[in-house]
């Protein structure tokens, strides 16, 4: 299937709308040639019936705008999902619409087929970077078909976001050891096998952090809110290290490893040229960590 | 899988365009139309009669055959291909795309049948069209482009309300448009032939006794709008005049070869001869004269090439009208003619002079043969001794069977006191058409129906023909209804305003626009308003502004509806208290749930709706 895509007009017309102004066309021809008034009413039933559908198809995208933009997680050559709020400030409803990022149409299967007057809905739509690091999204494009699926008519909304891209994640087979044997890697990490109560460390308390972790004397003290890392039993302390320089293939294994074994549920750190992120797990964690590798080479 | 309600709208609007066609050609198309009623139950099933390979091959007998028949009338054979081929699509496998196919035919269906159709009828039948097609293309739009997406039914609702009101606009708009709609005197093509007509106008040779039962009487033939202030109470329509009598058929012998004229409208504005104006509206009939006003001068446009014929008919060279035909009557009494064959006028069939003597001794004609005392007797005697009926017996000798009978209608009524003018040295003539007396008081025409097709007599005196009706006028009131009348006046307006619109109709309204746009600039306002203009303009402003504070948000009012019942329920709101603060005090996910939408719907644009329903829950709980 061709999908179109926008560059200066605003309006494309599809094959149903060459067909249907073939049919007025030739009614038309029909009409003048013969003097017959039926044709005429036909004819002129068809040409308002355009006329509308234009003028309607403007008003569904009128009075759209965005809301805001939020994204969870995006990672470089892979499909991800932003979600946007659309708000439909006018008052009647908009229908069948398209959201992509691009002006062009890639994605048929996630329209919004209604948005009420004076509310606001939330979508999803498909992006797809190839490079990791900061990227700005100007813009959202609105594409409809609305009503009669004579035209592609689109908009421009504008939105100012930066989209934080994480390193692709390459997927691992087997287990790490070999995966970096196999792509020739180097690993220096550091593992102390103990019971599930040894300590580890501290660490600056992070929300969602269970609050029977708080190390309340140093609270006392300090004032700032710490949490006490423990080791449990079979787990690694495992601290990643890249370059600042490092080719983009590295980074992308690194994210890649990281990701794993904070899966296993190791302990992971990350040691750059300028940062350190000290060894830890859970979903924050991996957060960090891939937030680091994403700006790495970037000031 | 197609949606049920795709399938639904579409064979709501194939059924219509289907019912326009198969009306204009009825009977064979009906019956031709009837194998689609099978294939939408079959489809209604999901099952198929014919597969793609049968499809084919019907199609292409079909249209071979259909092509034979269109060499003798191409534009009813393309008719009846449209119905075949709408059958077979109907009747075979489909899909999205065969789904369109069958909406395109339609629509062609819908063109094809404008070709027949004449009456307002059409009107309703585009209407309805428009509405179903224009839902069904928006399904089909809707279906189309989300690809594996339902149609669920709040918004099929949604969508058929949104159809509604764009619908209308439509309706609004092509108003205007077909208005303004390029128009030429000069077309590459007409289907003057297509019309189905019951009617037959008065042929050039009547037989008496033997009137056809099977027309309904009270289809109208025309309808004839006097174009002056004065007008009769009876309106004579001029047919057909004949002249010669064998007893049993009277014939028109006396016929002039056609000599066709242009005639111009200011051949006739400068002689002024007229006595009166008329504009007939005539329904499609065959016939071989115009029907016009008693006495015809002339009628107009001259386009239609007519010529005034002897006895003063308005033939027509081929014989045939198709559709409405609209015309202009003008007729006069300020005439003088020369009798050029009196014998012709005065001949009688063998074996009625006798009969006719007895009846002229028995009136009693007397010496001085005053013209108007002998008209009077004879339409005594006719009127005394004679009862009107249709319900005569078709025989050999009609006018014996008359006397002997004593009933008879108008023909008979004619044809005897035509024969007792002749009989008398009175020249007459037998003049066929019709008599009307039915009024429309909201187009202020006459209605001229098939039953109000009469005969009478026309004598000849100090030059000039004069009418003579010696039927006697029947009892009882035909009581028509005022929406009767009301309907009758649409589709008068419908004949004249909309089958009759051309170029020169265009021409008409563009200048009465811009006569109005002359007026409209010459009107000035004069000095001493524009004060009160100013303080009216602050005024509204003013008005606005302060009908704008009791204007409140929704979200708002149901709040306040919301206080006022915990009011009632005996939970207050206190002083500053905001609604937050009183979700907060109560402690009811309810409630708490109510004042969050509130907010939402309030602040951050959130739906209403939710708002409403929260609303009539606490009602329905507390």
């Amino acid at each position: 299937m061709k999908f179109p895509v926008f560059r200066k007009s605003r309006v494309k017309l599809r094959r149903w709308g060459y067909v249907y102004a073939g049919i007025t066309l030739l009614t038309g021809f029909a009409a003048v040639n013969s003097g017959n008034n039926l044709l005429y009413i036909i004819l002129a039933f068809l040409l308002a019936l355009m006329a509308l559908s234009g003028f309607v198809s403007f008003l569904n995208m009128t009075g759209l705008s965005i809301l805001y933009v939020t994204y969870d997680e995006i990672y470089a050559k892979t499909p991800g999902y932003i979600k946007i709020s659309i708000k439909n400030s006018k008052s009647f409803p908009s229908f069948l619409l398209f959201v992509g990022s691009k002006p062009e149409i890639t994605d048929l299967r996630s329209p919004v087929l209604y948005i009420p007057p004076k509310s606001e809905k939330n979508i999803s739509v498909k992006v797809y970077y190839t490079n990791r690091g900061p990227s700005e999204l100007n813009s959202i494009y609105l594409y409809s078909t609305f009503p009669f699926g004579f035209t592609w008519r689109f908009k421009r909304l504008k939105t100012k976001t930066s989209i934080l891209v994480f390193p692709h994640i390459v997927h691992i087979s087997g287990s790490v050891e070999e995966f970096l044997r196999a792509g020739n890697g180097f690993v220096s990490s550091s593992s102390r096998e103990g019971t599930g109560g040894d300590f580890l460390g501290l660490r600056e308390y992070r929300r969602g952090d269970p609050a029977y972790r708080i190390y309340w004397k140093k609270h006392k003290k300090e004032g700032e809110l710490y949490i006490k890392q423990f080791l449990d039993e079979g787990n690694k302390k495992i601290i990643l290290y890249i370059s600042n320089n490092a080719p983009e293939k590295l980074i992308e294994r690194t994210a890649s490893i990281a990701c794993r074994l904070l899966e296993q549920g190791s302990l992971v750190g990350l040691k750059t040229d300028r940062d350190f992120i000290p060894p830890s797990t859970g979903r924050l964690q991996k957060l960090e960590i891939l937030k680091t590798l994403a700006l790495l080479g970037y000031d | 899988m197609i949606e049920k309600k795709l399938k639904l709208t579409l064979y709501l609007t194939l059924l219509i365009s289907l019912m326009s066609l198969s009306h204009a050609l009825f009977p064979f198309g009906i019956f031709l139309a009837l194998p689609v009623i099978l294939g939408i139950y079959l489809d209604i099933k999901n099952k198929f009669l014919l597969n793609g390979k049968w499809t084919t091959f019907l199609a292409i007998t079909g249209f071979l055959a259909f092509a034979l028949f269109a060499i003798r009338s191409p534009f009813e054979s393309i008719g009846y291909l449209l119905i075949y081929l709408i059958s077979l699509r109907v009747l075979g496998e489909k899909k999205l795309r065969e789904y369109k196919q069958i909406f395109a035919l339609s629509f062609f269906a819908l063109v094809v049948s404008s070709i027949f159709h004449y009456s307002l009828i059409f009107l309703l039948y585009v209407a309805l069209y428009i509405l179903l097609g224009s839902f069904t293309l928006l399904i089909f739009s809707f279906l189309g482009d989300t690809t594996g997406h339902t149609l669920d039914y709040s918004i099929f609702r949604k969508l058929l309300k949104f159809i509604l009101y764009f619908d209308f606009s439509v309706i609004v708009l092509s108003i205007p448009i077909f208005i303004i709609l390029p128009r030429s005197p000069y077309v590459l093509f007409r289907a003057p032939s297509y019309i189905h007509s019951e009617i037959e106008g008065f042929d050039n040779e009547i037989n008496i006794g033997e009137i056809s039962q099977n027309f309904n009487m009270d289809r109208v033939i025309m309808r004839v709008k006097p174009l002056q202030n004065t007008f009769p109470k009876v309106l004579y329509i001029r047919g057909n005049v004949l002249n010669d009598f064998d007893g049993k058929i009277w014939k028109r012998t006396h016929i002039i070869p056609y000599k066709w004229q242009k005639l111009k409208k200011i051949q006739f504005v400068k002689h002024g001869k007229t006595s009166g104006k008329y504009e007939i509206q005539l329904t499609p009939m065959e016939t071989k004269v115009l029907y016009a006003v008693d006495y015809p001068y002339t009628v107009l446009p001259g386009k239609l090439h007519v010529v005034r014929d002897w006895g003063r008919v308005i033939s027509l060279p081929h014989g045939k009208i198709s559709r409405i035909t609209v015309y202009k009557s003008f007729n006069t009494d300020l005439y003088v003619e020369e009798l050029d064959n009196k014998k012709m006028f005065l001949s009688i069939p063998h074996g009625l002079e006798n009969a006719i003597d007895s009846i002229l001794s028995l009136i009693g004609i007397p010496k001085k043969r005053d013209i108007k005392l002998i008209r009077n007797k004879i339409k005594n005697y006719l009127k005394d001794n004679f009862r009107y009926t249709i319900n005569v017996t078709s025989s050999k000798d009609p006018v014996k069977d008359f006397l002997k009978k004593k009933e008879g209608y108008c023909e008979h009524f004619a044809t005897l006191a035509a024969l007792m003018l002749r009989r008398l040295g009175i020249p007459s003539r037998l003049v066929v058409g019709f008599k009307t007396m039915e009024w429309n008081p909201y187009g202020k025409y006459y209605v001229v129906r098939v039953k109000h097709a009469h005969a009478w007599v026309e004598y000849f005196n100090q030059g000039q023909w004069l009418r003579f009706d010696p039927t006697p006028s029947q009892a009882g009131l035909n009581y028509i209804t005022r929406l009767a009348e009301y309907w009758d006046y649409l589709i008068y307006l419908w004949n004249t305003q909309i089958l009759q619109f051309n170029y020169l109709s265009q021409i008409k309204i563009f200048l009465a626009f811009k006569l109005k746009l002359q007026k409209f600039r010459g009107f000035k306002i004069p000095f001493s308003v524009y004060p009160i203009m100013v303080f009216l303009i602050l005024l509204a402003a003013a008005l606005i502004k302060f009908l704008n504070r009791f204007r409140i948000h929704p979200a708002t009012r149901y709040l306040n509806k919301f206080e006022k019942f915990m009011k009632k329920r005996g939970y207050e709101f206190k002083i500053g208290e905001t609604p937050l603060e009183f979700s907060q005090r109560f402690c009811d996910p309810l409630i708490q749930e109510f004042i969050d939408v509130y907010y939402q719907a309030r602040f951050g644009g959130a739906n209403i709706q939710e708002l409403k329903k929260l609303y009539l829950k606490i009602k329905k709980t507390f």
